[in-house]
């Protein structure tokens, strides 16, 4: 079978591909959110 | 901050694990041939000793510097990712429903890591998120069965040619979804600002989807890829907008 071209033209940007960018940056955003609503019901902090 | 750093490393971790599970499966699919492992740029085991590395870090500074319980969360939700989903990919269709169980944890570990209580109203984030995924990850099933079909994954929409029981999955879950991102206004969480926008984009989902129905097309597919992906940013807009105004 022919090799495919890789989509990352560095080896920094390959483990940087490794990480699943776009789903990591889901659970990150959803994470902060799950955060910010615990700590301002349990202790009313704002933004 | 430190919360996002542990999650974020054991997420990218989990990432770069599951790359090593399916490297092989990967080179069948036109989506995922061009990845690390199979092009060889990374060695399969260059990406598990990264993955390995990576998770562990994460883990410990969570149980260090957070607290046990948002690290046991990170722990199960890793896991359930590598161990139940990805495997069950290869055996029946319901992997979709097992995989949003991890893909809904990570509220629960952002709540957990502020307050060290898994409150029950943490869970109304999870039911969000879990309810979310359905629709949106069926569209993204649909978009890619002939490349689930190479790599003979179970996704419903591969298993199936008329697309009813993939359209059923989206209709009900992004209909429950539409009372569930009500809760937190129910429950005095958030307001009537967070209750009219979440009713509205609810309401959008939903509609979204029939479409995909009525024509089981892939254009109609991606219309309701997009809505979902345009649902979940501007759900978390309106959580803080609600809580700012």
């Amino acid at each position: 079978m022919n090799r495919i071209p890789p989509k990352a033209n560095s080896l920094m940007g390959a483990y940087f591909e490794l990480t699943k960018p776009n789903i990591t940056f889901l659970i990150l955003i959803s994470t902060a959110l799950g955060y910010y609503l615990g700590a301002e019901l349990i202790f009313g902090l704002d933004l | 901050m430190i919360t996002l750093i542990g999650t974020g490393l054991v997420s990218s971790g989990a990432g770069a694990l599951n790359h090593f599970a399916e490297h092989e499966t990967d080179l069948l699919m036109n989506r995922t041939q061009s990845r690390p492992i199979p092009t060889g740029f990374i060695s399969s085991k260059n990406a598990l000793n990264f993955g390995i590395g990576i998770t562990l870090l994460g883990v410990s500074i969570l149980f260090i510097f957070i607290n046990d319980l948002t690290a046991i969360l990170a722990i199960i939700t890793t896991l359930l990712y590598l161990f139940i989903y990805t495997p069950l990919k290869k055996i029946t269709w319901l992997n979709t429903s097992v995989g949003a169980i991890p893909g809904a944890i990570p509220p629960l570990g952002g709540w957990v890591a502020a307050t060290g209580v898994l409150a029950p109203e943490a869970w109304i984030l999870f039911a969000i998120m879990f309810f979310w995924q359905h629709p949106h990850f069926y569209a993204i099933a649909f978009m890619c069965k002939d490349d689930y079909e190479r790599a003979n994954f179970k996704m419903l929409p591969v298993l199936e040619v008329d697309g009813k029981r993939t359209n059923r999955q989206i209709i009900w879950h992004s209909l429950l979804l539409i009372p569930v991102s009500l809760v937190p206004s129910y429950i005095g969480l958030l307001g009537m600002t967070y209750f009219w926008g979440a009713l509205v984009l609810g309401l959008t989902y939903f509609i979204s989807g029939f479409p995909l129905v009525k024509n089981y097309s892939l254009e109609n597919a991606r219309l309701l890829l997009k809505v979902s992906i345009f649902y979940l940013p501007v759900l978390f807009i309106l959580i803080i907008l609600d809580k700012v105004i």
